[in-house]
């Protein structure tokens, strides 16, 4: 089935159904509720989609959408290569389009439970991999000229990546939810176990550099108390 | 026997594809020499045991020069007179064969020399801006310099700082999130508009609602943005839909 051969009332229903609404009613379904087919709460319309399951269009919809950033972020990377930190707010703002036309779409359609697993996965990772982008790009600053196309290539390349790797995860959850599988017991383990290792890293650094700020703290005084001995 | 203008031709298209000038002459003198090309008789020197001598020697040199930048600027001068040379049997040769035969001899030898020269030009910069590329880029050294010059603070600052980038974006992430729920649902209470039937305040997109089920006609009407206007895309993916996904 084709968009195409759809008529335009077809077409709104569709499009509120993908956006988490009832399709006739237009009110905001619970989690989880228009993948599974059942019945709106409020008007008991029937939420199966006639025209094919709606993770597959939900796949469809955000695979158009995910070349836009790339291209953007792509072009404006080459033409601010040589300036530092312009290409990494770029991927910033690449990474905020993928969170609101990929991602939001896809959580809307996912029960509670899964749509925080989902949201929190997505965020640690998101948070991880943004934080890694910056250094290569930043680095590349130092190539000058060369730089320029690298950095256009690189962040192209990262914000592609960061919009494939979100619509397969969801596509994969969405799948899920639409055959009513729970959220398995790894998947909380493993967002539990990034947040923790990132709040952990974070607490190293800082006692890190209290550390060095005492020791050199220290090691100031004992020069002046030395220099005062004299 | 080779014509001239033809074996000339084939020395001004070595010559201009980059084939080194000395060695395309000198295989052309040998030519003469051997009785295989005819050469006019005001370049007959060319065939004598010195001139050959000197252009093998040219040749060596050539070759030798290309391999060190620093010789290669030194005997640049000598490198564009050899150019300028073939360049100039070029333009002699193409007085018959384009049917240029009016035009002076001088005239076509200096504007065969002028193209060789402006090709030899246009390859030693060429030759420069590939040496500076790999200087750049390639060179260990210039690394430890751009490395020295801040390169290594940089990037140990800035992994050092990759978890608070990381977090920063969590919780901005985080605190972007619950901005879109709130701003969801203040405008989730805007776009709608009484009921025709019972006057319930129902959403401007609804066919039917909810309270009284009454069938209701759309005021707003909702597309598949890029999804519906790009058919081909579409097309293209319909037969992924028809397929069971799972």
């Amino acid at each position: 089935m084709t968009t195409a051969a759809l008529s335009p009332r077809e077409v709104h229903r569709l499009a509120l159904l993908l956006e988490g609404r009832c399709p006739s009613c237009a009110e905001r379904l619970p989690g989880g509720v228009a993948l599974e087919g059942s019945q709106c709460p409020r008007c008991d319309t029937s939420l199966r989609n006639p025209h094919g399951p709606l993770e597959d269009w939900y796949a469809r919809r955000t695979s158009a959408r995910m070349w836009v950033a790339v291209v953007l972020v792509g072009a404006g990377a080459f033409l601010t290569g040589m300036l530092p930190l312009v290409a990494s707010l770029l991927v910033l703002a690449g990474l905020a389009w993928i969170r609101f036309t990929i991602i939001a779409p896809g959580t809307r359609l996912l029960s509670t439970g899964r749509r925080i697993v989902s949201q929190w996965t997505l965020r640690l990772g998101g948070g991880a991999f943004a934080a890694g982008c910056f250094i290569v790009i930043e680095a590349l600053t130092l190539l000058s000229f060369l730089g320029m196309p690298l950095k256009a290539a690189i962040a192209a390349v990262q914000v592609a990546f960061a919009a494939w790797f979100s619509r397969r995860y969801l596509a994969w959850q969405t799948r899920r939810e639409a055959a009513r599988a729970g959220v398995a017991a790894w998947e909380w383990a493993l967002v539990l176990g990034a947040a923790a290792a990132l709040v952990l890293a974070c607490a190293v650094l800082v006692v890190t550099l209290v550390w060095v700020k005492d020791a050199l703290a220290a090691a100031m005084t004992a020069v002046d108390g030395g220099t005062l001995a004299k | 026997m080779i014509p001239f203008d033809a074996a000339s031709r084939l020395l001004g298209l070595a010559t201009a594809s980059g084939t080194r000038a000395a060695l395309s002459l000198l295989l052309l003198a040998a030519g003469a020499r051997l009785g295989k090309v005819a050469l006019p008789p005001g370049l007959g020197f060319l065939t004598h045991d010195a001139a050959l001598g000197a252009l093998l020697a040219l040749s060596i040199l050539e070759q030798a020069t290309q391999r060190d930048d620093d010789v290669r600027k030194l005997l640049a001068v000598l490198s564009y007179g050899v150019h300028g040379l073939a360049g100039t049997l070029v333009g002699l040769a193409a007085q018959k064969s384009v049917g240029l035969e009016h035009a002076p001899p001088v005239a076509l030898g200096a504007a065969g020399a002028a193209l060789a020269l402006l090709t030899q030009g246009a390859r030693q910069r060429l030759h420069d801006a590939l040496g500076a590329l790999e200087h750049d880029v390639v060179s260990p050294r210039r690394w430890l310099v751009r490395l020295e010059n801040g390169g290594v603070l940089g990037v140990a600052v800035a992994a050092l700082l990759a978890p608070v980038v990381a977090l920063a974006f969590v919780l901005s992430g985080a605190a972007l999130t619950v901005a879109a729920l709130v701003a969801a649902r203040k405008l989730e209470g805007r776009a709608r508009r009484p009921c025709p039937a019972c006057g319930a305040r129902i959403r401007e997109e609804a066919s039917r609602c909810p309270k009284c089920r009454a069938e209701v006609d759309p005021v707003t009407w909702r597309d598949l943005g890029w999804l519906h206007r790009a058919g081909a895309l579409a097309s293209s993916a319909a037969t992924s839909l028809e397929t069971p996904s799972r």
